[in-house]
């Protein structure tokens, strides 16, 4: 749908111009752009929740280990930027006396990029492909994907000579140094600009493979999934790519993350904030690549201004709240609702209004 | 063209935890034929197709697949989208079309070939693989509709379009479950011609309760009764034979 990119336009737009209203005064504090930063990143995450949950029907409340594992990856190498390739203090204190295996590569950016897709690709490719091709489906596959995550939480901490456990990767910049203080704006910017060509990007690609006939066939998985098998397909690979793709989107998005946030916790994989990016597409209205964008934006601004005053309390209890009625009433989330419920809400009222009319006409006859 | 049947049903038995479903069903179905599977309910007609189309793994037997050009395939074993691919179709009992999707998409996912995740991502369809896909819809009748979600067509058109969407993979073999349940007589009776129509082009296995429509488009019938092969042969000589009304007793309005 064309409507879906003008809106889509006018978000980059108003993005795009946040740091320039920061430089003219508008905006007064650049912790509200690093903000925005963040929601890019969450913008991210949610477009390939979507693709696996929205078009293909497969709930996965694991996405936060793959969130987590490529803002592990991008938080490795800023961290050696930091220390200048030595070994960390948390290493030191793990009884480490030289940089782990595992650590090495990430010594050199083009290696880290790299891993930033291969780790989530392989772990998520294993996964699914054993899931998939078992054929679990439905609510055994997201208890299975919250098990997982689960089990790679326990493991981030239990390694904590290589991981830092419970604190995670700390004390650390961007990919193109500091972005903290003024005479760092122009760092910012960079950084900014570049989460937003990201989020292009991951937007172009996720349009262009949900138009394709590849898309089709993942909304005819959601559909019926045996009949898609009994068109020939072989149903458990496609899956498992879709899947992989998804992950990978969400690794990409934890990389983003770690540049504005300036930390890597296991907290970032966690049951509870795999499923807060389920609500965000929920809320957004799945099956939409724009509605998973608006769903990660519109629910992380709301938490930014309310859970800080009064609210803090019950921030959580309002969010379940607004995820149950959206569940309950409004399947297809925000863009549901602008796209079928208010149309035929209108259609409604002004049939109704046209069968006054006729009425009113005869009286006055 | 050659005379050997294009399946041949072995010695085919069924055990779902120490109930047997089918057993020891032996049956062979001729090249371009309407072959009938009928019998009261629970009498394994669902499972039979189950089996020969890979959902459901025989506990003994086998089914073979012959095919024009004179090789044999064994069915049994094989996972179900290379079934599939060999050319052998098959309709649901429950209507099961892509709601979400429009008709010619329904179409255009089920063509033959192209199955791959690179084709799929990056294959067009062809010109002639449209015009064929509007000659299936043609036929089936449902051209008028081609644009439409096919989630909001009438039932009956829902049942022609699955069948539809068999059709344009160019099967060898098309099995139809129940594909008249739910219609009503004139659409049944056109629901009839339609697969004489096919049967032209491919092999026809349906299974159907409604017996006005057996004795409309019938060539052989097999009842099955608990699981087993009670009879099979023309329809007027099934239909007349007293065991297979006493099978149906209580259903008299059916074999009237
Ligand atoms: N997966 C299964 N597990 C256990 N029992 C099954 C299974 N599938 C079918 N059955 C049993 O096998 C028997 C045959 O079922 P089947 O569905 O093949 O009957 P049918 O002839 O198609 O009946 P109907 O006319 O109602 O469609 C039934 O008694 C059914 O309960
Ligand atoms: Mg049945």
């Amino acid at each position: 749908m064309k409507k879906q990119n003008i809106c889509f336009t006018i978000i980059v737009l108003i993005l795009a111009a946040m740091p320039i209203l920061l430089q003219l005064g508008f905006i007064t504090a650049s912790s509200t752009v690093l903000f925005i930063g963040k929601c890019i990143a969450f913008a991210i995450v949610a477009m390939g929740l979507d693709l696996i949950w929205g078009y293909t029907g497969i709930l996965s409340l694991g996405h936060g280990l793959y969130f987590a594992l490529g803002g592990y990856a991008m938080a490795m190498y800023l961290k050696l930027q930091a220390t200048g390739g030595q070994i960390t203090d948390f290493m030191h204190i793990g009884g480490l006396t030289e940089l782990p295996m595992i650590w090495k590569p990430f010594l050199n950016l083009p290696l880290s990029i790299i891993m930033i897709f291969v780790i989530p690709a392989i772990v998520s490719g294993l996964i699914g492909y054993f899931i998939f091709k078992n054929r679990v489906k439905g609510v055994y596959f997201s208890i299975i994907s919250q098990a997982l995550t689960w089990a790679a939480y326990s493991i981030f901490i239990a390694l904590s000579p290589y991981t830092n456990g419970n604190v995670g990767i700390t004390e650390i910049q961007t990919i193109v140094g500091s972005i903290r203080g003024d005479k760092n704006r122009m760092n910012m910017f960079i950084v900014f600009y570049g989460a937003l060509i990201i989020m292009v990007l991951t937007y172009a690609l996720c349009r262009f493979s949900t138009s394709t006939k590849f898309g089709k066939l993942l909304i005819a998985i959601r559909d019926g999934e045996n009949r898609t098998y009994f068109s020939g397909y072989q149903v458990s690979h496609f899956k498992t790519f879709a899947y992989v793709l998804s992950a990978v989107i969400a690794a990409v998005a934890g990389a983003v993350f770690v540049n504005f946030n300036g930390s890597i916790t296991p907290s970032q994989m966690t049951i509870s904030y795999s499923i807060t990016m389920v609500i965000w597409v929920a809320v957004g209205g799945r099956g939409t690549i724009i509605g998973a964008i608006i769903g990660a934006f519109i629910i992380n601004l709301c938490e930014y201004n309310l859970s800080s005053g009064s609210l803090v309390d019950i921030w959580q209890y309002i969010i379940g709240l607004i995820f149950v009625i959206t569940i309950l009433f409004f399947k297809g989330g925000l863009v549901g609702l602008v796209r079928e419920q208010i149309p035929t809400f209108i259609s409604k009222l002004k049939n109704k209004s046209h069968a006054e009319t006729p009425v009113k006409s005869k009286k006055g006859a | 063209m050659n005379n050997t049947p294009v399946l041949e049903i072995k010695n085919v038995s069924v055990c779902f935890d120490g109930f047997y479903a089918l057993t020891d069903v032996n049956a062979n179905v001729k090249r371009n034929s309407i072959h009938f599977f009928i019998g009261p309910n629970g009498a394994g007609k669902t499972t039979l197709l189950d089996i020969i189309c890979g959902k459901t793994k025989p506990t003994e037997g086998n089914v073979i697949y012959n095919t024009q050009d004179g090789h044999s395939v064994r069915l049994t074993g094989l996972p179900e989208y290379q079934i599939v691919r060999h050319g052998i179709g098959r309709k649901f009992q429950v209507p099961s079309v892509f709601k979400s999707l429009s008709v010619k998409d329904n179409m255009l996912l089920s063509l033959k070939g192209h199955k791959s995740i690179i084709d799929c991502i990056f294959g067009k369809p062809s010109k002639e693989e449209f015009e064929h896909i509007d000659y299936v819809l043609e036929r089936v009748g449902l051209k008028e509709r081609t644009d439409i979600c096919a989630g909001t067509l009438a039932h009956g058109e829902k049942q022609w379009l699955e069948i539809a969407m068999q059709l344009v993979q160019k099967p060898e073999i098309i099995m139809l479950d129940e594909p008249a349940a739910g219609m009503g007589k004139l659409e049944t009776f056109k629901t009839g011609e339609i697969l004489k129509d096919i049967k032209k082009e491919c092999t026809i296995i349906v299974i159907e309760h409604d017996m006005d429509f057996v004795r409309q488009t019938a060539d052989i019938v097999t009842v099955l009764h608990e699981g087993k092969v009670l009879t099979e042969g023309l329809v007027d000589e099934v239909l007349a034979n007293e065991t297979v009304q006493a099978v149906y007793l209580g259903r008299s309005k059916a074999v009237s």
